[in-house]
């Protein structure tokens, strides 16, 4: 119904509404097979951020694009609920150990102070390899961008804490929500069988 | 003379403008796109000086949160303001917005992508997702109000010296049948800033910090896993009834949301009159 090229239009009017960095359309890197299609309306690239990674590279989020992604925002001076999550996290992995192909996205909430340093420690103290594991410091004014798409509530508490929900969300190859779980230690057979699906669809 | 402006975008939006190579990528919206259309311009600003927000539910130890001086729009963005927003930007368009930023009620009151109801220029825009209003304020130079900001306006006497608690509940009696009132027929407070309450609900940037904690209900173990920082809590204004139908209206929504009674206001660190 609508021309292919306005879609593509809405796509990179979209990076420029809300990337800080901006983009130019398409995307930098050999790793995203699909870049050139435009992005389905759903797709969380979209917000097409550059975050530092906790290797200090500048990551583009379009760069995720291609693979399904298990995205989850934390700070690392989180006490209680952000350990969990990584614990979670490792958990759902476990069960798919062949399925190889899922990147884990864990973006801070707090980028005031989760550098690429305090990332690369957290990742080191959670035992999450870098291969499979990419921490992000996004730009402060994205923040509030990525926590709305994934629904997920946070507000800053006392002595510089986030009180925040805790909300592992399955995204498809395009950065669609396929599945999302909700709380810790949350049963994790409707984001499995999502995942399922996906890694099916990509073995084709 | 304004349909007739409609009118002339809709025929160069789409009937006049030649179907382009779907290889091409068109990085900002092509100049036929961006329609002419009466801009009302952005609403006048009122200083609201340093103050403070009383939490519903603080945590522990504390009692008001500060809130700097800011300026707040004296009322809620227009359906004809609104309209200039989406002529200027065509991806925020009920037909083109991506389904990530708003749901399939934005704008269900408007009859086209340019046609707002009739007296746009009177009537608050309601049916706008988080993003669109987020959107619309960053391209009037300014932002969202934080709700610590909004509620610290909204607990502000009111001009008439009555009761915005009352004033909200006589509001909420009211069926929504037949939209929004006019402009100017909610509360006015001391400063001269109206319909904070009594006309409609309105965003917040902060809106996700918006949740009900430790509550009793029977969900509240996933509540209480949900929510990293629950516990510790109790409200400190039982009484004030408005403030938590706006927080669990807020607690209930998701950014690319749209409800024919939710609106918004800007606001911004420009203070009119200081330098």
């Amino acid at each position: 119904m609508q021309p292919t090229s306005i879609r593509i239009t809405l796509a990179a009017v979209a990076i420029a509404a809300f990337a800080c960095t901006r983009e130019t359309s398409g995307s930098c890197c050999g790793t995203t097979p699909a870049a050139a299609a435009p992005l389905p309306g759903s797709s969380l690239w979209q917000i097409a951020a550059k975050c530092h990674d906790q290797t200090g590279r500048l990551r583009s989020l379009t760069e995720f694009r291609g693979r399904p992604v298990l995205i989850t925002m934390v700070f690392t001076n989180c006490a209680y609920a952000c350990p969990t999550i990584a614990a979670d996290l490792k958990a759902v992995l476990a069960k798919r150990a062949a399925n190889t192909d899922l990147h884990v996205l864990m973006v801070s909430m707090d980028p005031a102070r989760d550098d690429s340093v305090a990332l690369a420690a957290f990742a080191e103290r959670h035992h999450l390899p870098a291969e499979r594991f990419t921490l992000l410091q996004p730009p402060a004014e994205v923040v509030p961008d990525l926590a709305a798409v994934l629904g997920i509530r946070y507000a800053p508490s006392e002595g510089g804490d986030f009180s925040h929900s805790n909300v592992l969300t399955l995204l498809d190859h395009d950065g669609s929500i396929a599945a999302r779980l909700e709380g810790l230690g949350a049963d994790p057979t409707p984001l499995l069988t999502a995942w399922d699906r996906l890694h099916s669809t990509s073995a084709h | 003379m304004r349909h007739t402006a409609w009118l002339c975008a809709v025929v160069v939006g789409c009937g006049a403008e030649p179907p382009q190579p779907a290889s091409i990528p068109i990085p900002t919206p092509a100049p036929a796109e961006s329609a002419q259309v009466d801009d009302p311009g952005p609403t006048i600003l009122v200083a609201v000086p340093a103050s403070e927000y009383r939490p519903l539910f603080p945590s522990k130890g504390q009692t008001a949160v500060a809130v700097a001086p800011f300026a707040l729009e004296r009322t809620p963005v227009t359906h004809a303001q609104f309209l200039a927003f989406v002529a200027a930007m065509p991806e925020w368009r009920r037909s083109r917005v991506p389904s990530l930023f708003a749901d399939s009620g934005y704008l269900a009151d408007w009859a086209e992508d340019l046609s707002p109801p009739p007296d746009a220029t009177e009537r608050p825009v309601t049916a706008v997702s988080w993003f669109a209003a987020r959107a619309y304020a960053r391209w009037r130079g300014r932002r969202l109000p934080t709700l610590a900001e909004w509620e610290a306006a909204a607990q502000l006497p009111l001009a008439d010296g009555g009761n915005a608690a009352r004033a909200v509940l006589a509001w909420y009696a009211k069926p929504a049948s037949s939209g929004p009132q006019r402009l100017g027929t909610g509360t006015r407070n001391v400063l001269g800033i109206a319909d904070l309450h009594g006309l409609v609900w309105e965003w917040v940037l902060d809106f996700g910090g918006a949740m009900v904690t430790g509550d009793a209900r029977s969900d509240s173990d996933l509540q209480r896993s949900l929510f990293c920082g629950a516990g510790a809590v109790g409200s400190a204004r039982p009484d004030d009834y408005a403030a938590f139908m706006r927080m669990a209206m807020r607690s209930s929504l998701h950014g690319r949301n749209s409800t024919k009674t939710l609106g918004f206001r800007c606001a911004t660190d420009q203070i009119p009159g200081a330098r």
